[in-house]
């Protein structure tokens, strides 16, 4: 109940503070991902109808919206992660200012190293901390020294603020974290290989509230240098995190628009219902 | 619907016992404990059983060693020159010592006369024959050809009949072939019905022409062997030196080699054996020569004082008079420790005498074939396994294809193992008859092919041909390869007169010597069909073992979290990223496992390495993977199959036990090495 509490006081505060530069800032920032007309199917069904959003660069754009409205599967479809599912397709457009993600041509590996995932569950995979971060960089960078490859893993522990807590520890099995730890772990791991977007799934939903509000204040300082897009079922999160929101229902986008406008002075009912809490 | 339903009344429900209830289940668990108590007491007396029958088998051996050697030469008896006509009415030359000593002899060579033309000889022991107990074994080499055929030239007349003639003369009945052929040799055994045990110990004969009176090439160390051996080319005495062939020779052996060399029968070594237990009666046992000249020899093992007479031939007059060398043998010590005595058993090959059986040769032949399957199908399972789990076809048409193949496998996994035998041995060892026989293949690589002569000084030279099948031109002059280094051959006319000089005549060669071709297999060889060899056997365990190994990976695979597949995607791995550094590592204890049951069963797998091999007397462990070979479970199976000698002490039986403590050694090796990796490429993750 406390946590409660203490969350919703924390709405107030934390939209405050985005509060001088909402207004502005769909001016301003550069469109860094542009969703136009995009229908998306798994085999019969349709998860997505006719999508239009555009995301800025170096905000936070929150997804929010009951359980099956297809968060999740815009998320993917963003970096194609769905190409492995039987079945699924997609139609319209989604492009980043210099690529058409949606073409059969372009190549989901390096895609997917600009448009880094995070996922619901924290995944680090069975290696130890060091080789988890180093993965990616492995994969994608050549000749890189020792030395290098040990000051790019600080850099990314020490950016997803986790480094303090592991840095004693660097060859032990990422396993032994803690779910806060290794879900910071994870974000380390898909910064480390120089993204300019991140998409996030949900990452705070397994966690406990002090693991949450630590990811959370990461978002805020990855905000800075990078690009992120947040599906969340917890509105108080995306209120918090978000600079902009999107609510979806059912396959569609019910209304898109400034965090706090959304949450505060919504143009629909239905967005006012379901973040007010009536429905959902 | 709320109201439609009445509400429950909890209160007046009837409570079913709980105390039945834990009853129940505390029944449920005694009986689990009785059953498993019972399976694993049975288990354990079955294991006890086991080995403790498998005792005698490692315990002291009769011929491990030889304390002392004598040589006996009995002088030579006056050769009954011309009365060939009427040989009957002459007395029976004597062989009887007369100087008094007693023990085991073994008649080792006949140095000078013996056989003479004849065609038939007997032995005979002091009361003049009758009932008894006879060893015989009778071996034909030969190059490259079947059995009936070496039978064919063996013997005067034509066919199998005369070896069957003779197993009936001598009271033996014929077994289906022991094997149908081996490359260099033919070992045809004759069971005697009365002799419990098997008399025969065996021979290797690798890669060399056998001239005529010659064995060339490595006899292995039998000890029922040492009477019979003639030196060939390149004598190997280190061979010899676990048996009594001290004693011999070797310059001495030469001196009785035939004359003259007759027709095909150069390539082709005939030896008759005896061997008598000291003090059985025995029939009169004829051993016949072919050609006249051919060599014979004979294992007399018995007590010198019986030794009195060996009645001359009746057809031909023969005189079997001669210059004999007799090595005494007291009876060996028997071992000191345990451990030469496992060692002993582990190197030894299958002897006719349990005491002295070993099973060297199977265990080689077991590790080959399952090195070589695990190293097929290892890969070739998880690399299937991968393909179907991690690179599953999105499309409809490719999804279906998939589906078909994975029915395939699941159902493959049950298909009885003697089906895989047939399989394998038309896919791999004929290879549907494609690239010839196995014994003519079309296809050879790492064998150089000779032509072997035995010179008028009786040197035996080979001379390299370019193929199996192609005959050298002997032409004045050329180079020739004998044991000791390169010659120049003398070539001369057919009726020439030979040199007088030793040196040159041991060079000499007629233009019209008959010779016989030699392969020289290197241990890369591999011909094309496969053969009965090592390969094929690998090549159908892995068949056998595919769809298991496939299965289990595929499961160990499918364990591994989804989201660790994902979280590597999404940092833009490529599939096989994926697949070699995420899902492979994190699959391989569990694949591991699946492995570890897979050649366990591989190892233990009879019926189709049966259809592929079946050479139970093996001398000696694979060269090439072309080679032949046994396997443990095999050479357990003949074993056990053996008669029972109820007043020996150590019967096959108690091998077999012995084997089956080998096999189960070797079983729980190779799962220890496999539990060992799994160990620690499990290591990084816990």
């Amino acid at each position: 109940m406390v946590v409660v509490m203490s969350q919703a006081n924390s709405i107030t505060t934390d939209t405050s503070r985005f509060s001088d530069m909402e207004e502005q800032q769909a001016d301003d920032q550069r469109t860094m991902l542009t969703i136009d007309n995009l229908c998306a199917w798994y085999g019969d069904f349709q998860a997505l109808e006719h999508i239009s959003l555009r995301i800025p660069e170096k905000r936070v754009t929150a997804f929010i919206g009951p359980s099956g409205c297809g968060k999740t599967t815009l998320l993917k479809w963003v970096n194609r992660m769905n190409d492995v599912i039987p079945g699924a397709r997609a139609t319209g457009t989604l492009e980043l200012p210099d690529l058409n993600i949606l073409a059969s041509g372009t190549d989901v590996v390096a895609l997917r190293r600009r448009i880094g995932i995070v996922f619901q569950k924290p995944n680090p995979f069975p290696k130890s901390i060091y080789d988890n971060v180093a993965f990616g960089p492995r994969l994608h960078f050549n000749r890189m020294s020792r030395r290098e490859l040990d000051e790019l893993v600080e850099w990314s522990l020490r950016k997803a603020a986790v480094w303090n807590e592991v840095k004693d520890r660097l060859k032990q099995s990422a396993l032994g974290l803690s779910g806060g730890q290794q879900q910071r772990l994870c974000i380390a791991r898909a910064i480390a290989v120089g993204p300019d977007i991140l998409l996030m799934d949900e990452p705070c939903s397994a966690l406990d509230p002090a693991s949450t509000t630590r990811i959370e204040d990461l978002i805020f300082e990855l905000r800075k240098q990078y690009t992120i897009v947040i599906v969340t079922h917890n509105m108080q999160q995306a209120a918090r995190v978000s600079d902009r929101t999107a609510f979806f229902y059912e396959g569609k986008v019910i209304e898109e628009g400034p965090t706090q406008k959304l949450f505060t002075r919504p143009n629909k009912q239905q967005t006012e219902d379901y973040v007010t809490g009536k429905f959902g | 619907m709320n109201e439609s339903a009445p509400k429950p009344d909890f209160a007046n429900m009837s409570l079913s016992s709980v105390a039945r209830r834990k009853l129940l289940s505390l029944a449920f668990l005694s009986v689990c404990v009785i059953i498993s108590t019972a399976s694993i007491v049975i288990l354990g007396v079955l294991l006890l059983s086991i080995v403790l029958s498998a005792i005698p088998a490692f315990g002291p051996h009769a011929d491990t060693q030889v304390a002392e050697s004598r040589v006996l030469v009995i002088p030579q008896r006056p050769p009954g020159n011309g009365n060939a006509a009427n040989g009957d009415n002459q007395a029976p030359p004597s062989l009887a010592t007369g100087d008094g000593i007693q023990g085991i002899f073994h008649v080792t060579e006949l140095v000078r006369g013996g056989l003479g033309d004849a065609n038939d000889i007997s032995f005979q022991d002091a009361a003049g024959g009758g009932a008894g107990q006879a060893r015989i074994g009778l071996f034909s080499f030969r190059l490259g050809q079947k059995l009936d055929e070496t039978a064919f030239e063996l013997l005067p007349a034509t066919g199998n009949q005369n070896v069957l003639e003779l197993a009936r003369q001598i009271g033996v009945t014929v077994p289906p072939l022991a094997s149908e052929s081996n490359d260099d040799a033919t070992i045809l055994v004759l069971h005697h019905p009365a002799a419990d045990d098997f008399q025969f110990d065996e021979l290797e004969v690798e890669g060399q022409l056998v001239v005529e009176g010659k064995l060339a090439g490595r006899v292995s160390a039998a000890a029922g062997w040492r009477a019979n051996l003639v030196i060939g080319q390149r004598p190997q005495t280190t061979d010899f030196a676990a048996t009594t062939f001290t004693a011999i020779d070797l310059d001495e052996l030469k001196r009785v080699r035939p004359r003259k060399t007759a027709g095909r029968v150069s390539a082709l070594q005939t030896v008759l054996w005896h061997d008598l237990v000291e003090g059985t009666r025995f029939q009169p046992v004829k051993l016949r020569s072919f050609g006249g000249d051919r060599l014979i020899q004979g294992d007399l093992k018995i007590d010198a004082a019986q030794l009195v007479g060996l009645s001359r031939s009746r057809k031909n007059g023969f005189d079997f008079g001669g210059e004999f060398k007799l090595v005494y043998c007291p009876t060996p010590e028997p071992d000191a420790t345990t451990a030469a005595h496992v060692q002993h058993f582990l190197k030894e090959t299958p002897k006719s005498d349990p005491a002295a059986a070993g099973i060297g040769p199977a265990l080689w032949g077991s590790i080959w074939v399952c090195l070589g399957c695990a190293l097929f199908a290892l890969p070739l399972g998880v690399g299937t396994a991968v393909f179907l789990e991690e690179f599953k076809p999105t499309g409809k048409f490719l999804r279906f294809c998939r589906g078909v193949i994975q029915l395939n496998i699941t159902n493959l996994a049950g298909v009885p193992s003697i089906v895989y035998g047939i399989l394998g041995l038309t896919a791999f060892a004929t290879m549907f008859g494609l690239f010839g026989s196995a014994k003519q293949p079309k296809l050879q690589f790492g064998v150089k092919h000779y032509y072997q002569y035995l010179t008028e000084g009786m040197v035996p030279v080979t001379i390299p041909v370019a193929r199996a099948d192609s005959i050298p031109q002997l032409v004045d002059g050329m180079e020739a390869q004998t044991g000791e280094g390169p010659i120049t051959l003398n070539i001369i006319g057919p009726d020439d007169e030979l040199p007088e000089d030793q040196a040159v005549l041991r060079r000499t060669l007629r233009s019209d010597a008959e010779g016989g071709p030699i392969p020289k297999k290197a241990w890369y060889y591999v011909q094309l069909p496969f053969g009965r060899g090592v390969l094929a056997a690998s090549l159908t365990l892995m068949l056998v073992i595919l769809p298991v190994i496939i299965i289990a990976s595929q499961e160990a695979l499918r364990a591994v979290p989804s989201s660790l597949r994902e979280g590597a995607l999404g940092l833009g791995s490529t599939p096989w990223q994926v697949v070699r550094h995420v899902t492979l590592p994190a699959a391989i204890p569990s694949i591991m496992t699946g492995a570890i049951l897979s050649m366990s069963r591989a190892i233990g797998e009879a019926a189709p390495v049966l259809m592929l091999c079946g050479i139970v007397y093996i001398a000696s462990s694979p060269k090439h993977l072309m080679d032949t070979y046994s396997v443990l479970p095999i050479q357990i199976f003949y074993w056990s199959g053996l008669p029972v000698d109820a007043t020996a002490t150590i019967n096959f039986q108690n091998v077999a036990a012995g084997g089956i403590v080998v096999l189960l050694t070797v079983l729980l090796t190779f799962n220890s090495i496999a539990i060992a990796i799994r160990h620690w490429t499990h290591k990084p993750l816990s």
